[in-house]
Order: C-alpha cells, then sequence, then structure tokens
C-alpha cells in the first residue's frame, strides 16, 4: 500500500464529508437492525430456556398422573421403594394471583427440600438468611429480589395468594439474591415453597402434579425399568426430554418466527450496505482514473479500495452494534410479551448479547461491505483509465446490463415459484422461496427502472424541460440509482406482504370467531393457566340449566395430551406408556375461545411444523348443546356425517393437528387414555386458529370410559330468544356452585380473543416499522449522497441559465420518480410474498389455511413512505444545490 | 459425665439443618453458606441451639430413665438420635464393620406451626441417617445417606405395645420380639446392605450423672444418654463382594438433648471398644480451636457385670501414633495409644482399613479398630468403633 493512495483516499472522504457519513448511516443502519433482532430474540429464548430448565432441573423423567394429579400416598410408596440410581422428587407447580398487587400472577413451585437436592440448583447463592425450619413449618414463600422489589414486599410480610376462589395468606420468609444472571433470570416470577405451603396455598391437599426422577450411574437404565415396572396404574412416566421436546416445540414455531424476521433483516441491512458501500466506489470512479493515469496499478489500486471499505466496515459494524443492541433492548419486553401471550410467563430481565450476534454483526459489517465493493472496484480498474473518468460509460454499460439482469431476475422469480409449488412440507424451502423471490426483485429493478421511466417521460414532459429531464436523469445513472430502489422496493414489499397477511389472517379469525363463538355464555373453572386440574362444581351444569333463561349447555373437560408420533402409530407401536395423559396442562393455556384465558397464537412469518416425533394436544371431552354443533366448520365431510359419527365416539380434530398427521375423516387417531392407548376413527376435520398444536375434541360418553373421570372444567350456555345475557351472567354469578367461576358473555370473549390477537402481531407490526424506518433513513441517505454527488451536472445546468427552483425541482422530483418506481415494483413482489406467507409458510408452520384478502391500505402506505423518503432524500441536497454558485461548482472537479 | 454424645446432638443438629440448606439450594444457597462452618466454629449456630428455648424440653436433672419405653422417641426434645456401631464377622472369617444412624432434629423453635386445612407434608422433625459398611477383606468402606421429613410414613420414630419403630424411607431399625428387643436393622444403598438381628446382651449403661450428661454451667444444660455396649448380632451383609451371613456385637448409642456446647470445640475423637474380658470402654477426646483438649473430654469403663467407673480428662489419655492422609491432604489419626492409669488399662487401637473416611454432607471418620493391650496382669484385646470429626472442612455438600 502505498502511502499517498492512502492520503489520497482520506482526503478524498474529508472533501466528501456527507458522503461518508452517509454511507457510514448506511452500514451501520444494516447491522444495527440485525443486531437488534439478534439481541432480542436471543434474550427472549435465553430466559425461556432459563425457566424451561429451572422447572425441569436435572430430571432425566418424570411421571404423571390422571387429571387428579399423583397422590401423596403414591408418592410416598414410589419413594421408599424407588431404586437406589433413580431419585425421585415431588412437585406442585402451578400459578398463582396476587390479589394484593394487581393480579399478578407468580409461579408457584411446592418442592421437598429433603429429596430436591439432586434436581435444581438454579440459584447458586447469594445473600439470603431465612430458617428452613420456618420454611417448612408455616406457610411461606421465598421469591428472588427482584420479584420482591417489583412487589414493594420485604421479609417477613404476609402475602395474600390467590388460587381459583380460595384466597390464603402467606409469609414471605425469604428473599434471595440469586449472584448469577442466569438465577436471576430463572427465578423470576417464581415462588419458591414446601411442598406442604404450595399445597395448601392451591388447594390441593393430598395430591402433587408430578414426580420427577433422575436416574443415574450405570445402572439408570435397569432403574428406570424396575421404577417404571413398580408404577402403579394410572401413572405414566415419560423422559424429560420428552416433555422439554413437547415443550420446545411449543416454542419452535416462535421461534422460528423470530428467526425469520432476523433474516429478513439480515437480507434488508445487505442491501443496505451493497447500496451504500458500492456508490461510495463508484462515485470515485474519477478519482481511480486519475490515480492510474499517473501510474498507479490496478493492483494497488484494488487493495486501497477493499482496504477502505474494510475499514468503514469496522467504524460502521461497531457503531451498529452499539445501536443495535440498545434496539433490541427495547425489542426484548415486546417479545416477552408475545411469549408471556402466547405460551406462559417468562420475564426478560435482562439483554443478552449472545457472541453469534457479534459474529454476525462482523460478518455482516465487515464481508458484506467489503464483497458490495469488490464489483465496482473490479468494474472500475477494468475500464481503461481515461474511460473511467467518463461517467458515461459506465452508465451505458449499466443500461446495457439491465435486460440480462431481468432474465436472471425471471428465472431467479420462477425458481421461487417452483419451491413453493413444490409438494414438500418444509418450511426451509419455504423461506428460500421468499429470499429468491426478493432477489428477483432486486435483479428486476434496473430494467424495471428503465421501463418506468419510459412510461412517465411523456407524462413528465408535461411539466416542461424540468419535468422531461428528471426521468432520464434517473435511467442515465442507473448504476447509483438501481441499487438504492431495490433497498427501497425490498423493504416496501416485505411491508405490504407482511401487512397483507396480517390483514388476511385477521379477517379469517374474525370470520371463524363468528362461526365457533355459538354459546352466549362461557362459563370456565378458576385456574390460572394451569388448566385441568380445577374442574367446575359438579352441580353447576345442572344449576345453570335449570335457569328459565337458558335453552341448552355444552360441557367442555380439557386435557392435554401428549401424542404419540405418527411414525411409532404407523409402525404399530400405539401408544404406550412413556405417552401420559398430561393433565397439568401448563404448557398450554385453556381455550381462548371457550374458557376465555390463554391465547391464540397466530404469527406471520412463523414457522416450525412439520412431522413431528410427538405432539402436545389439547383434548375436550364435548358434550354438544345440539345448536352448538354449528360452530364447526367442517373441511373436509359434510356435517352431517361428521356429527353422526361423532355422537358414534368418533372425534373430531382441527386442521392444524390433521395437516401435520395427514389425517382426514374416517382416519384413525390413537391417544394415551386413562385405560392405556386406544384407536379413535376421525369424524372430520374442522377449521381451528386457537392452537397450532392441535385440538381433539371427544364425545363426553367416549371420554368417560377411557379416562373414568367426571370433571367439567368450561360451559357453554344458550339463551332462549329475548333473553338478557348481561342479567343471565349475573344470575349465574350468584349461584353457589358459581363461585369463584370465570364467567364472560359472547361479545367480550370476541374482543379479548381479537385483542391477543392484536397483540401477538405486535411484535411483527413493530419489525416492519423498523424495517420501514430504517429503509427509509438508509434509502433517504443513499439518495441524498447520490444528488450531493451530482453537484458538477448542477453546475453546468445552472451555468445554462437554470433557476435555483428549477435545480430544486428537478432533484426532488428525479427522487419522487425514484421513489415511485420503487414503490411500483414492491406492490407485485409484496403480494407475491404475502401469497408465499400466507399459502406456503403460514400452512407449513401452523397447518391451518385462510384467503389472501387484498386491500388497498398497504399498497397506498408503501407508496406514501416511498414518496416521502425520496422527497426528504431530495431536499437538503436541492437546497444546497439550489444555493451553490454555477462557477463554484464546475470548479469543483 | 459424657460429651460425646452432646456433639453427636450438636452435630446432627447442624449437618441436618445444612443439609436442609444444600439441599434447598433451588431455596437459597446462603443458609447453606451459613451452615458450612464446621460444627462447634459457629458462633451463631452455637447462639441459635443454645438459646432461649421455651418449647423445648431440657434435661435438668436424672430422671428416672423407664425402659423399654425410653429406647423410643422423645419428641419434646430438640434432637435425638440411634447410633449403631458393630463388628461382625463372616463364616468363612472376614471381618464386617457397620454403622446404621438415625437422627431426629425438631424443624421449628416456634409454635407457628399449627395451621388448619394442613397438608400431610407438615412436618415438626428432620430426619437423617447414615449408614456404612467396611468390607475389611476388600479393605474399603461404602457409605450412603438420607434425609426426609416425618411426615407421610416418609421417616420418623414410634414407640407403641413395647415395640420400637425408627426409620427413614426403607432404612429402620425396628423391634421383632417383646420388650423393644431384638431389633432388626435393614438398610441398603446400591452395593452395601445389611439385615441384622440386634439382641439387648449386657443392661443399658446410663451416661453421665444417672444418665444425665451435663454440658455446662447452666442447669438445663445438659442431655439425657444411654449406651448398649455389647449386643450379641447375627444376620446378614451384602457388600461389593458378595452376600455375607455375620455374627459379631454391636453398640447402640441413645441420647436426646434440647441445648449445645459453648463454642470453641473443632472437632472431637470418639472411640468404643468391646474387650474380650467382657469389659467396655467409651472415651473421648475433645479438640479445642486453640489445640487443647477439652477439659469436659471423659471416659466409661463398663465392667462385666454392667457396673460402670467415669473419667474425666485428667483421668485417662490418648495420643495418636499414626495417621492416614487422605487424597486431598487431610489426616486422621488412626492409631492411637489410649490408657486409664487408675484402673491399670493400657491399649494400643489401630484399624485393619485406614481409609474409613465418610465424604458425605459432613466429612468424617467413622470405622471399625482393634485394640491390644494390657488392663492390670492381663493381655487383653478388643474390636470396637472410632469416630474423629472437625479433621477436614465439610465439603460443599453438592455430592452428585
Amino acid at each position: 500500500m502505498i502511502p499517498v493512495l492512502l492520503r489520497a483516499g482520506a482526503r478524498y472522504h474529508l472533501r466528501h464529508r456527507w458522503q461518508l457519513a452517509l454511507a457510514l448511516l448506511g452500514v451501520a443502519l444494516g447491522v444495527a437492525v440485525v443486531v437488534a433482532v439478534d439481541v432480542a430474540t436471543a434474550s427472549a429464548r435465553r430466559a425461556f430456556d432459563l425457566s424451561t430448565e429451572a422447572v425441569s432441573g436435572r430430571a432425566t423423567h418424570e411421571i404423571f398422573g390422571g387429571p387428579a394429579g399423583v397422590a401423596d400416598s403414591t408418592y410416598v410408596r414410589l419413594r421408599m421403594t424407588a431404586p437406589d440410581a433413580a431419585a425421585i422428587a415431588p412437585v406442585v407447580d402451578r400459578y398463582v394471583r396476587l390479589p394484593d398487587h394487581d393480579g399478578r400472577v407468580l409461579r408457584l413451585l411446592g418442592a421437598d427440600p429433603f429429596a430436591e437436592a439432586p434436581f435444581r440448583d438454579f440459584v447458586a447463592a447469594g445473600d439470603a438468611s431465612f430458617d428452613m425450619g420456618v420454611l417448612i413449618t408455616t406457610r411461606s414463600l421465598v421469591i428472588a429480589r427482584s420479584t420482591a422489589d417489583a412487589l414493594g414486599i420485604q421479609a417477613g410480610d404476609s402475602l395474600h395468594v390467590a388460587f381459583g376462589a380460595s384466597i390464603t395468606p402467606a409469609v414471605v420468609a425469604g428473599i434471595f439474591d440469586p449472584h448469577d444472571e442466569a438465577g436471576r433470570l430463572a427465578l423470576a416470577d417464581v415462588a419458591l415453597a414446601d411442598i406442604a405451603t404450595a399445597q395448601e396455598l392451591t388447594g390441593s391437599i393430598g395430591t402433587i402434579d408430578r414426580i420427577e426422577v433422575r436416574a443415574t450411574g450405570e445402572d439408570a437404565a435397569e432403574a428406570v425399568a424396575a421404577l417404571r415396572a413398580s408404577l402403579p396404574a394410572g401413572l405414566r412416566m415419560i423422559e424429560s426430554e420428552a416433555r422439554a421436546g413437547a415443550t420446545a416445540r411449543l416454542t419452535r414455531a416462535f421461534d422460528t418466527n423470530l428467526t425469520a424476521l432476523a433474516l429478513v433483516a439480515l437480507v434488508f441491512g445487505m442491501f443496505l450496505i451493497y447500496n451504500s458501500v458500492s456508490f461510495s466506489v463508484v462515485q470515485r470512479r474519477p478519482l481511480f482514473g486519475l490515480l492510474r493515469a499517473q501510474g498507479v496499478t490496478t493492483r494497488e489500486l484494488f487493495m486501497q479500495i477493499i482496504v477502505e471499505a474494510a475499514v468503514l466496515g469496522a467504524v460502521a459494524t461497531l457503531l451498529g452494534l452499539a445501536g443495535g443492541s440498545a434496539l433490541g433492548a427495547m425489542l426484548v419486553r415486546l417479545v416477552a410479551r408475545t411469549i408471556n401471550d402466547l405460551y406462559f410467563s417468562v420475564s426478560v430481565s435482562s439483554v443478552h448479547l449472545a457472541p453469534l450476534t457479534f459474529a454476525k454483526a462482523a460478518l455482516l459489517g465487515l464481508g458484506a461491505t467489503v464483497a458490495a465493493a469488490v464489483p465496482p472496484a473490479l468494474e472500475a480498474l477494468r475500464t481503461p483509465p481515461r474511460a473511467s473518468l467518463a461517467r458515461a460509460a459506465l452508465e451505458r454499460k449499466a443500461s446495457h446490463r439491465a435486460p440480462r439482469l431481468a432474465i436472471g431476475g425471471f428465472a431467479a422469480a420462477a425458481v421461487a415459484a417452483l419451491l413453493f409449488l413444490l409438494p414438500s412440507r418444509s418450511i426451509i424451502v419455504g423461506f428460500t422461496g421468499l429470499f429468491v423471490l426478493v432477489l428477483a426483485g432486486a435483479l428486476l429493478t434496473p430494467a424495471a427502472t428503465i421501463l418506468f421511466m419510459r412510461a412517465v417521460r411523456p407524462i413528465a414532459s408535461r411539466f416542461g424541460a424540468v419535468g422531461r429531464m428528471s426521468p432520464g436523469g434517473v435511467t442515465s445513472s442507473l448504476s447509483r440509482t438501481a441499487p438504492a430502489i431495490a433497498a427501497l422496493a425490498v423493504a416496501l414489499s416485505v411491508g405490504i406482504a407482511v401487512t397483507l397477511m396480517i390483514v388476511s389472517f385477521r379477517s379469517g379469525v374474525v370470520r371463524w370467531l363468528e362461526q365457533s363463538l355459538q354459546a352466549d355464555i362461557y362459563i370456565a373453572a378458576p385456574d390460572i393457566r394451569a388448566g385441568g386440574n380445577v374442574t367446575l362444581a359438579p352441580r353447576l351444569p345442572e344449576a345453570i340449566l335449570a335457569l328459565a333463561e337458558v335453552e341448552g349447555v355444552s360441557t367442555y373437560r380439557e386435557l392435554s395430551l401428549l401424542l404419540p408420533s405418527p411414525d411409532a402409530v404407523r409402525a404399530g407401536g400405539g401408544a404406550t406408556s412413556t405417552d401420559p395423559v398430561r393433565p397439568d396442562g401448563r404448557a398450554i393455556s385453556a381455550d381462548p375461545v371457550r374458557s376465555g384465558g390463554g391465547a391464540i397464537s397466530p404469527d406471520p412469518v412463523r414457522a416450525g411444523g412439520g412431522a413431528t416425533s410427538s405432539d402436545l394436544v389439547r383434548m375436550f371431552a364435548f358434550d354438544p348443546f345440539q345448536q352448538h354443533r354449528d360452530a364447526f366448520e367442517l373441511l373436509d365431510t359434510d356435517p352431517g356425517t361428521a356429527w353422526r359419527a361423532f355422537d358414534r365416539g368418533a372425534v373430531l380434530i382441527s386442521e392444524p393437528l390433521a395437516y401435520r398427521r395427514s389425517l382426514g375423516a374416517g382416519d384413525t387417531l390413537v391417544l394415551p387414555t386413562g385405560r392405556g392407548a386406544a384407536a379413535f376413527a376421525v369424524a372430520g376435520v374442522y377449521r381451528d386458529y386457537a392452537s397450532e398444536h392441535g385440538v381433539i375434541f371427544m364425545p363426553r360418553q367416549a371420554y368417560d370410559i377411557w379416562w373414568e373421570d367426571r370433571g367439567v372444567t368450561s360451559l357453554g350456555v344458550f339463551l332462549g330468544e329475548g333473553a338478557d345475557a348481561t342479567e343471565v351472567l349475573a344470575t349465574i354469578r350468584q349461584l353457589p356452585a358459581a363461585r369463584g367461576v370465570l364467567a364472560r358473555q359472547n361479545r367480550g370473549l370476541r374482543e379479548a380473543t381479537l385483542e391477543v390477537f392484536d397483540r401477538t402481531f405486535l411484535i411483527t407490526g413493530v419489525l416492519r416499522l423498523l424495517a420501514l424506518i430504517v429503509a427509509f433513513v438508509g434509502v433517504t441517505g443513499a439518495l441524498m449522497a447520490l444528488q450531493l454527488e451530482r453537484s458538477r451536472d448542477i453546475g453546468v445546468l445552472r451555468a445554462l441559465g437554470l433557476t435555483p427552483l428549477q435545480v430544486w425541482s428537478l432533484v426532488t422530483s428525479q427522487t419522487a420518480l425514484m421513489g415511485l418506481s420503487a414503490a411500483a415494483l414492491a406492490v407485485p413482489l409484496g403480494i407475491a410474498m404475502s401469497w408465499a406467507m400466507v399459502h406456503v409458510i403460514n400452512r407449513r408452520s401452523f397447518g391451518w389455511s385462510f384467503d389472501l384478502v387484498l386491500t388497498g391500505a398497504p399498497f397506498a402506505q408503501a407508496l406514501g413512505v416511498g414518496i416521502a423518503a425520496a422527497v426528504l432524500a431530495g431536499i437538503y441536497p436541492a437546497l444546497r444545490m439550489a444555493r451553490l454558485r454555477p462557477a463554484r461548482a464546475l470548479r469543483d472537479e | 459425665m459424657t460429651r460425646h454424645g452432646t456433639h453427636r446432638a450438636y452435630a446432627s443438629r447442624a449437618v441436618v439443618l445444612r443439609l436442609l440448606g444444600i439441599a434447598v439450594v433451588a431455596f437459597c444457597a446462603a443458609c447453606d453458606a451459613r451452615l458450612r462452618e464446621p460444627p462447634g466454629a459457629t458462633l451463631s449456630l452455637g447462639e441459635l441451639l443454645g438459646g432461649a428455648d421455651t418449647l423445648h424440653a431440657r434435661a435438668v436433672e436424672p430422671r428416672d430413665f423407664a425402659f423399654p419405653e425410653d429406647h423410643g422417641p422423645h419428641p419434646e426434645f430438640r434432637t435425638e438420635w440411634w447410633y449403631f456401631t458393630g463388628n461382625l464377622t463372616a463364616s468363612d472369617g472376614r471381618e464386617l464393620g457397620y454403622q446404621l444412624t438415625f437422627f431426629r432434629s425438631a424443624l421449628t423453635d416456634s409454635a407457628s406451626y399449627d395451621v388448619t386445612n394442613r397438608s400431610g407434608w407438615r412436618a415438626r422433625h428432620a430426619y437423617m441417617a447414615h449408614f456404612a459398611v467396611t468390607d475389611g477383606g476388600a479393605g474399603e468402606l461404602v457409605a450412603a445417606q438420607k434425609f426426609s421429613r416425618g411426615a407421610l410414613g416418609l421417616a420418623g420414630a414410634t414407640f407403641s405395645g413395647d415395640t420400637l419403630h425408627v426409620w427413614l424411607e426403607d432404612w429402620n431399625a425396628s423391634s421383632t420380639g417383646d420388650d423393644a428387643f431384638p431389633l432388626r436393622l435393614r438398610a441398603e444403598h446400591a452395593d452395601i446392605a445389611i439385615d441384622l438381628i440386634v439382641e439387648r446382651g449386657k443392661p443399658v449403661v446410663l451416661q453421665g450423672q444417672r444418665g444425665l450428661s451435663r454440658k455446662g454451667a447452666a442447669p438445663g444444660n445438659a442431655s439425657y444418654y444411654y449406651s448398649l455396649t455389647r449386643m450379641p448380632t447375627h444376620g446378614s451383609v451384602r457388600t461389593s463382594a458378595g452376600t455375607f451371613s455375620v455374627s459379631g456385637t454391636s453398640w447402640l448409642d441413645r441420647e436426646w438433648s434440647t441445648s449445645v456446647l459453648s463454642p470453641g470445640v473443632v472437632g472431637w475423637d470418639w472411640l468404643s471398644l468391646q474387650l474380650n474380658d467382657s469389659t467396655e470402654l467409651m472415651m473421648y477426646r475433645l479438640r479445642r480451636a486453640d489445640g487443647t483438649v477439652d477439659p469436659f473430654s471423659a471416659a466409661t469403663f463398663v465392667d462385666r457385670d454392667g457396673t460402670t467407673r467415669t473419667f474425666a480428662a485428667d483421668g485417662f489419655t490418648m495420643i495418636p501414633v499414626d495417621e492416614w492422609r487422605a487424597s486431598d491432604g487431610v489426616t486422621y489419626p488412626v492409631a492411637w495409644e489410649v490408657a486409664i492409669p487408675q484402673i491399670g488399662l493400657a491399649l494400643d487401637v489401630a484399624t485393619p482399613v485406614a481409609d474409613q473416611e465418610l465424604d458425605l454432607a459432613v466429612r468424617y471418620w467413622e470405622g471399625m479398630v482393634r485394640a491390644h493391650g494390657t488392663r492390670g496382669e492381663r493381655i487383653v484385646s478388643g474390636r470396637g468403633y472410632l469416630e474423629m470429626t472437625g479433621y477436614a472442612a465439610p465439603n460443599d455438600g453438592r455430592t452428585r
């Protein structure tokens, strides 16, 4: 490297500070977007993993009982006889409310300290002093400092703990400061208690929720087999991984969604960087020509460009990392919120900066920057020195290349279509198609821009000389304008696609809600997110039916089931004892539509379906009021046939479950029942957006036989003509049997469900907005740099007699035209992408289908943003150039 | 006046609490740290254990022991244990030793224990058990521990209808005959197991002042303590080498108390011997932090007919003559010269298995020993158990 070259480079950048700053901004923004999304997702994921581990601990297996849990006496018998190589411990694991603290929900983890040692030590010390004896002999809790601070309570304070209808006072016996981050994360919003206290607070005296097993050493397998053999009827043991697997799958869809968003950010960041860097090289072609004319070798010059790009990339990467982390910290809360709505309570109290994030940022910031600099650098150096001084040659080349690129673009679009239409269920193939589609859009940009400008020229000509010049200006500097237009178009099309998908999905959900919310009043057992274990008073359905206004009542009994893998079923293995009835239902919230808790779990770019080894599904034992049957939109059979089969003991399954397991009416589904594995015929497949994991509706009579359980967890109440739901609801609340139940009117429930839906899409909406803002800033910068570079042209124009106002309108109209063409390009691209999201990505991720709804709003939005960005970008250069004295501008070179 | 029991009381409470702390690392590891101090060295613990206690009964004056009832639990006192050790010989001549100990410790000193709507898991007492078998043939000791609460039948101690039943899960000591004895001891862990019938043998030895073992000047600062010093034992023992039909002699220490020693003692060396002239010897040396021997160290000699003589610290000597070094450098004096000049007793005590360290939540050495020497004119020999504590800082308890 020749020092003089470096000096020349540095000089150039100093003289063109604005361009340098804008290039830096472009690269830094690209890095920042990726880092922000990465930080947000990594932090949420980490919190999620930690709380999963905090709960699962080191258990290798877990034992579950029937819907009522495991009896204390059963545990004690097992404990007495369990093999030495298999330690076992009891766990009560529920969510409780704190009525004195805005009903804040804590996870109450009840354990036996004497049996606990091998299982958990997620609090690695801290400052605490409390008497273990007190914890075991009194109703007391231990909570983390962060939780205590949030609640404003101290050790020794009394606390009311609500579970279901009962409220019990407890004392905070101790507060601890987990001294490491993992502990803090794992124990936020967790109350630890002795198992006796947990039983007393949750009214589950005599039963525990599960038994944990830790089998270690050489004899582990034998010990597990012995333990399994000694299990009394009704108890099932599963490997913790199987359960963790089910939990993991629960969130995999969400995870994939976040990853996809991160990838979108990555692609977009790359576009921004490519645009910024290639522009900064292209604009220096004359300088390079000059240097080469003076004897600098191509090789030296190339190295110079690469080193410069690397320095630029490094500085911008640092800036991007800083900005991205800050932005990510803000996003984290939104991500956590979505997880809480969809799955279960998780507190993201800290921002996690993973080494991988740094690596990604560095690779992107440095790698993409250098890579983006190479093609224009090679191009500039390959041309003869004299020619490189003239821009015309470059632009001619760029225009000539446009048709060839367009052919490539069409080819890419064809590949994308092929990928979408492949009979595959792979999400990865789907996403690959999506990105090939984006690439196609970028490749088509130059040709599309030329065509667009040609098309607008006749119209523009009506606005006089300036109008005639504008479109030509864009086309004649295609090497600079095309990347900027492509970047803007990609950002806008992603915005259009995501918006269209959400709108389509939402209208599908609204329609579905209209149909499925048939009952006038819904009543659910008062169990916060714990599902399953709390049932309604047995007398309640009759008591409600006895009311004069009530025409009929449907009853539900909700369970969580871990379905064996479809392969195992096909292999004839069926449900084995490793597949438990999962009554604790911790991971899955109550049916949003029918009991008012939980949430719908739709998400746009989310993915993660495919055939899985086993599925955690919700099952309802359903005794429907006749009219209630209309709530099901049957997809593959007529309602009459399906309901006749249902009445004979067949089950209804939701579309996602049918899709994932390739099941249809007439097929057979093996379920792990209370009395062992049993095969059930499928009566039909119905539309459902409530769960991506699948829902099964089983006739009540069949359930009673196979589970020997009379419990009811929720009710749908149908009123007679003219009855006032509000009044009936009030009457129901007065019933002694209805104490503490959750009751809601149809309308309130629909609104609540849609509210959750909208909240779910908040993160997506915010990320989309973020993409747009970045696009806006990035493209503004690029366009500004573009116009600033044209000072000399403007000088010539001014010398030729253009007024400052004319110059201003020329510059602004050119950038506006660019925005317009980007928007025009974004429309078909956005529609294609949204089609793929709806019919490929969503289908493969969740198994549900809905129709693509085209509305005008997203397009108008895209158009507005595109033009606004472009116009705004033109303002400063236009002002500057308009103020410039022609002579000075000309001398500048 | 015997003190070693007091230390066991002290140790048992400390250990139970400490292990609770460890077991509950999930809840709090700081209390673990608080309780991790070596027994005797923790002032706060001493204060805690020796503090005013209005709920628990105290040993104030000699009481009338009533047997067999007193073999059963005394829940009104804070701490209690049943401590079995024994030397056994297999039919093929293999020498085996065992230790099976049940500790009971009150969980709370407060009255807030009473709650309505009570879970079956509520408990007033915590139980800890240690189980170890030494295989003289293989030259190794294997040990295990268990913890539980006295609830739901997981652990407990009962005496009814002349039947004693002490258990922690599947480890237990239970009467098989009338009048509490014989007892059947059963425990099993991985490769080791015992199933032994233990008869009463020689009569009860009331330690200290008619069973009142005083701990300090303050009244009530004492415990009740008795021993069964020569209990004929037979049954089977399993080690990694196989299952052996065995017979031999066991020793039972029983003590219950509420208060503990004053601070300053860092450990102790305790010895029990059954000599071949049908006499028994128990002695212990309390070691203070400054290296001196505590004046409350004591010894008891049990004659053939069961009569006893007790000796204060200045009435006997215990001199270490050889040591064994654990892999991490901790040393235990595993060979001793002991003497009680007043009765002409002089013995060399050594062990056939140097490594009988129990690396449990509390780290200590407890194992079988052999003694040779003279009592007056006559040559005597015997077998017994030696316990040495406070040599190693307790491990951090995470013995997983």
